[in-house]
């Protein structure tokens, strides 16, 4: 302290000096229009340009926050299409009403993490952050925001083991939304990840590249109209009825973060029934 | 105390003239003479630098409030006080001028050449600041130069003229 005030008496003429010329400025500024409109006019984009530096800084961090707002959102949008509502219910048949818009809605939504991903393998697995104690079941459909990507195949306490559609197994069969027709099944073939194979498409069908996929109706674990991909290049020769076509995933499942898993009410009875059908060997999904 | 009152009222007097001459008569818009200045290069050798300092500010306040130019003159005056002290030790040998018997810078000290210089370094400096201030801007930056350097030789011929007219060595 004593320092600071010796320093102070020894710099006291320039102090004073400063203080004198600082009260002239306040006076120019605060009187001056011009030089007043280019002082402040400079001093709002320094702040400004602070603003913008320490927005980026913190919405950086609050980005994991805002996802899971984001997904939460989209679950409780979800919630409200059409195809989500059920106008009634058979008697005796398991119910579930949103609170939020009061109507009888087919399918729960829960939000998850992904914890471990793979897509350079045959057969790829997602491991998530989320297992029965959360509600999570085997058969459960899994979407991101960009479109499907898997099946619940096994769930422990705390975590889930998805199918991932970068795998052999999986199927499905997709819904052309320009054509208003199902048709065919999708299937990767183990090598690009960011494409999968669309096979059983009948050759009459015109078809376009760029055409968009989503998932059908026909679907019993995936709700209709979940994004697949779109048609990135069609074959069709005139020894086979059908077209080859290779068709561009939406999902980018080397981006995998939060996901939605996907329960649909009337999954029991649903199981039920599918047991009845008979199944190909090695366990289609769709 | 005498002394004090004579350069309160000769700040008045140039204040004055300042305001109601230099101000208002338009020479060309690159000479904007500001012979007030003349009350610094009097002021004597041994003045208490904090009371200049300090009547600097008020001289300076007084010209902005006659001539409507609040704060401008006021830091010209003030940065041109205290800059003022540096250009002396550079320029002049206060001790053999006190030895010499001069109380305040006379140019019999050294002659017309280091006068002008010395009064120069001072009058471009307050021009400077006060051109600074005005024009506010750094694209400006040579014209506010160039209007300090042009108004600080109109500056110093006026002072020359006040000499002559009152007398002064």
């Amino acid at each position: 302290m004593l320092v600071i005030f010796r320093w102070i008496r020894n710099q006291a003429y320039p102090l004073l000096y400063v203080l004198l010329l600082l009260s002239a400025v306040t006076q120019i500024f605060r009187y001056h229009f011009y030089q007043h409109s280019i002082y402040f006019g400079h001093a709002l984009g320094i702040h400004r340009n602070i603003d913008v530096w320490r927005s980026g800084i913190t919405s950086y961090f609050k980005l994991r926050t805002t996802n899971e707002q984001l997904v939460k959102e989209n679950d409780l949008l979800r919630n409200q299409l059409n195809w989500n509502l059920t106008s009634n219910s058979p008697k005796g048949a398991s119910t579930y009403k949103d609170t939020f818009t009061n109507t009888l809605i087919k399918y729960e939504y829960i939000p998850a993490r992904v914890i471990r991903n793979s897509v350079n393998e045959q057969n790829n697995f997602i491991v998530l952050d989320r297992g029965y104690k959360d509600g999570i079941k085997k058969h459960m459909s899994v979407i991101c925001p960009m479109g499907i990507v898997g099946v619940v195949v096994e769930s422990a306490a705390h975590y889930s083991l998805v199918m991932s559609v970068l795998n052999s197994k999986f199927e499905i069969t997709p819904y052309f939304y320009n054509l208003k027709i199902s048709q065919g099944v999708i299937s990767w073939d183990g090598e690009d990840p960011n494409y999968v194979e669309l096979e059983e498409v009948n050759r009459f069908v015109k078809l376009k590249n760029g055409m968009k996929l989503y998932t059908s109706n026909y679907s019993l674990l995936f709700p209709a109209g979940i994004p697949i991909g779109t048609i990135a290049k069609s074959e069709s020769n005139l020894k086979s009825n059908f077209y080859s076509i290779k068709v561009k995933l939406a999902t980018d499942f080397s981006q995998l973060d939060v996901v939605t898993v996907i329960k649909n009410i009337h999954q029991n009875e649903l199981d039920v029934l599918n047991e009845i059908i008979p199944t190909q060997e090695g366990g289609a999904n769709d | 105390m005498i002394e004090v009152v004579r350069f309160i009222v000769g700040g008045l007097f140039l204040a004055l003239i300042q305001t109601l001459i230099f101000k208002e008569v338009n020479i060309a818009w690159w000479i904007k003479p500001m012979p007030y200045v003349y009350l610094f290069l009097i002021l004597p050798l041994s003045s208490n630098r904090f009371g200049v300092l300090i009547g600097a500010f008020f001289f300076g306040l007084t010209i902005d409030a006659f001539g409507g130019s609040l704060g401008m003159h006021t830091a010209a005056c003030v940065t041109t006080v205290f800059v003022k002290n540096y250009i002396d030790l550079y320029f002049l040998d206060e001790n053999s001028m006190q030895l010499q018997g001069m109380r305040y810078m006379q140019i019999d000290h050294k002659g017309w050449q280091w006068y002008g210089i010395y009064s120069f370094a001072i009058l471009f400096t307050h021009h400077l600041v006060y051109f600074i201030f005005d024009y506010f801007s750094w694209s400006s930056l040579f014209t506010i130069l160039f209007v300090s350097v042009c108004s600080a030789i109109a500056s110093l011929l006026f002072i020359q003229i006040f000499r002559l007219l009152l007398g002064h060595k």
